[in-house]
């Protein structure tokens, strides 16, 4: 009899325990699904094959960004700047198309460019060891300058009334559409997914980046070289900003001078995110990848809904909240 | 005699001094470029605008002390401008909405050091998403449009009354906050906890200082900071708008406080340095202002200082091989 009942407790705090785990790590997921749901089903025009291609646009810029954020945040750094380097990219982009040089020629020069901020921001903070805080704060109100001068005061460039051939190329194949529903730009999203996945999980500078993130001190003392490891990340970052401001003028055809922030929010939101997603406390690139696609839909759905656009601050500000606080919660019960 | 230099000396120098070398070539430089930049009355003026900035600036040494850059500064000082100047249109008492005013960024720091301490979510992240919480509720509040405070002579005497005819009474406030920064971290209990806690967190822990607790306080302080800074800008314009919010704002501040840790003590934190560099910041803006420089370009010519500052405090540092640049835990 009593062993009966000992079998009866043992079963049921192993089911509590398994209930636990499995709303640890799935009641993130399942929410935002059933988000995502209310959304298709609620709000007239979303579901609208023309909406969800835009969608998918905006999900493949925010997962670049965020896959950038989320790299250098493993390594406890931050990127600030990435939002106006995307911008910047952008609208680089946009000048070099359309005062003649070829496609390739100016992608090329423009992701080289966004390597070299990337650089630039390495350069100072892995090399002199300045609070990667404030050198990208810095970062971005520079960019941001060098924009609205490059601009005369903020005037966007309109790719779409031109009449070059090349740049009507360029413009078709933003509008091409792979079995009808998915623009080319959700190839670079899951490249750059891919990738970074692949880094961050299978390589072993991935395994380098974590261990810089979870014990500087340690990862230095075995050997890690950490200054240069912490200073690729920000290359990294630069490089998917580069990405992401290209398909930003493939989406739109609009090279606009970065006024600000631009995607920071964004990019932040997703990657505190992923600390919560799948319940690990950690930023991983999985999360990342959801939230992303969260995000996307959830700015979408605001516009859609025609509320406020304080709201939309209000809505990811809080998520950021949210999500950080249930990651770090996380955190501290898997330690 | 053999004249010797010490090199160590010597870079020591140029940290300290470098900053102050660069404030003197620059008033030099816009006196020349303008003969109307050094008049008295320009230099009231100069004082008066570097009110806002100031008292943000030492709002944000506070909550820098305790080892949290505070990314909400910018929206605390601006939602108060709005919510003061809403207040007062609706008909409260002059007193009672600066008083509520107050509240309300003493509030939004507590807000900021329960997400920060309790929560322990990294202080950066937690500012961060009150900055964009701060912003909502403010497009909300105002719905994009100007909130204009008409006819009223007792508010617009905060920010643009004079006391005799030279003295600004909002310089007064900002000397009576400084009066108030110094002799707080100086002379009395908490204010000495703070710096034990930003200095030495461990060793702070282990004197038996409730850490979480200053933590909360510096991050209260900076609010209150933020929300008397938005007052005063209110009073100024007589009036406010949604338009000056956000992450813009933040990089005065922070350029004022690292100009001010790069004079005294080598990189430390400390109230006078913080003012010096609000009036480096001030000067600056006013002066690129004479020259007719746009305001962007003025916000990348801030970012570059900041930058040079940053480096020459990072010179006379002694460091490991694994500081890198990290975010604090």
């Amino acid at each position: 009899m009593g062993n009966y009942l000992e079998d009866a407790n043992k079963k049921k705090v192993i089911f509590r325990n398994n209930l636990l785990f499995f709303s640890k790590k799935y009641a993130c997921l399942i929410g935002i699904l059933i988000i995502l749901i209310i959304f298709f089903v609620a709000i007239p025009g979303f579901a609208n094959i023309s909406n969800l291609i835009s969608i998918l646009r905006l999900i493949s810029v925010f997962t670049i960004l965020g896959m950038g954020e989320a790299i250098v945040m493993i390594m406890r750094g931050v990127d600030l700047s990435i939002g106006t380097m995307a911008g910047f990219c952008s609208y680089l982009c946009a000048t070099f198309l359309a005062s003649g040089y070829s496609i390739g020629m100016s992608l090329f020069i423009t992701l080289i460019i966004g390597i070299l901020i990337g650089f630039f921001n390495a350069t100072i903070i892995s090399r002199l060891g300045i609070n990667a805080l404030v050198v990208t704060l810095g970062t971005m109100f520079i960019l941001t300058s060098i924009a609205m001068i490059m601009s005369k005061g903020g005037y966007s460039i309109y790719l779409f009334g031109m009449t070059s051939a090349k740049i009507n190329i360029f413009l078709n194949s933003g509008k091409y559409l792979i079995v009808g529903i998915f623009p080319i730009s959700v190839i670079a999203m899951i490249l750059v997914s891919i990738v970074s996945y692949s880094l961050m999980q299978l390589t072993i500078i991935g395994r380098y980046f974590y261990s810089i993130g979870e014990n500087v001190k340690a990862a230095y003392l075995s050997g890690i070289k950490v200054k240069p490891f912490f200073g690729l990340s920000f290359l990294i970052s630069g490089f998917f900003a580069a990405i992401a401001g290209i398909l930003l003028v493939l989406g739109s055809g609009v090279g606009t001078p970065p006024g600000g922030p631009g995607y920071l929010l964004e990019a932040l939101a997703i990657a505190t995110l992923s600390t919560a997603i799948f319940g690990e406390g950690e930023i991983n690139i999985k999360g990342v990848f959801v939230g992303a696609i969260f995000i996307g839909a959830l700015s979408n759905a605001l516009v859609l809904i025609g509320i406020d656009p304080g709201y939309e601050f209000l809505f990811k500000g809080l998520i950021i909240l949210i999500g950080m606080a249930l990651g770090t919660l996380f955190k501290k019960e898997s330690k | 005699m053999k004249f010797r230099v010490n090199k160590k000396q010597i870079i020591d120098y140029i940290i300290r001094y470098g900053v102050l070398v660069i404030f003197i070539i620059m008033v030099l430089f816009f006196a020349l470029q303008s003969p109307s930049f050094v008049k008295p009355s320009n230099w009231m003026n100069i004082l008066k605008h570097s009110v806002p900035i100031s008292l943000i600036s030492l709002g944000l040494t506070f909550s820098m002390l305790v080892g949290g850059l505070d990314m909400s500064i910018g929206a605390i000082y601006s939602f108060s401008a709005v919510i003061c100047s809403g207040l007062i249109v609706a008909g409260m008492p002059i007193i009672l909405a600066i008083i509520s005013t107050i509240i309300v960024g003493l509030f939004f720091g507590l807000f900021n050091g329960f997400a920060a301490v309790i929560l322990k979510i990294p202080a950066f992240i937690a500012t961060l998403s009150t900055m964009f919480i701060i912003i909502g509720l403010q497009s909300l509040y105002t719905h994009g449009e100007r909130i204009d405070i008409n006819s009223d002579t007792y508010f617009s005497f905060i920010g643009r009354g004079y006391l005799g005819r030279f003295l600004a009474f909002s310089v007064i406030i900002l000397l009576l906050s400084i009066c108030f920064a110094y002799f707080f971290t100086k002379n009395i209990k908490t204010g000495i906890y703070i710096y034990a806690t930003g200095f030495n967190l461990n060793a702070a822990i282990t004197a038996g200082i409730s850490t979480n607790l200053i933590k909360i306080i510096a991050f209260i302080i900076c609010g209150g900071f933020c929300a008397l800074a938005g007052i005063i800008q209110a009073s100024n314009l007589s009036g406010a708008s949604a338009s000056s919010a956000g992450i813009s704002f933040i990089l005065n501040s922070v350029v004022a406080v690292f100009i001010g840790a790069s004079m005294f003590r080598k990189g430390n934190l400390s109230i006078i340095g913080t003012i010096i560099g609000s009036l480096f910041v001030a000067v600056l803006t006013n002066g690129l202002a004479f020259l007719e420089i746009s305001h962007l370009s003025i916000q990348g010519i801030k970012g570059l200082i900041l930058m040079i500052v940053l480096i020459l405090n990072s010179i006379g540092k002694k460091k490991f091989k694994y500081h890198i640049g990290q975010m604090p835990v």
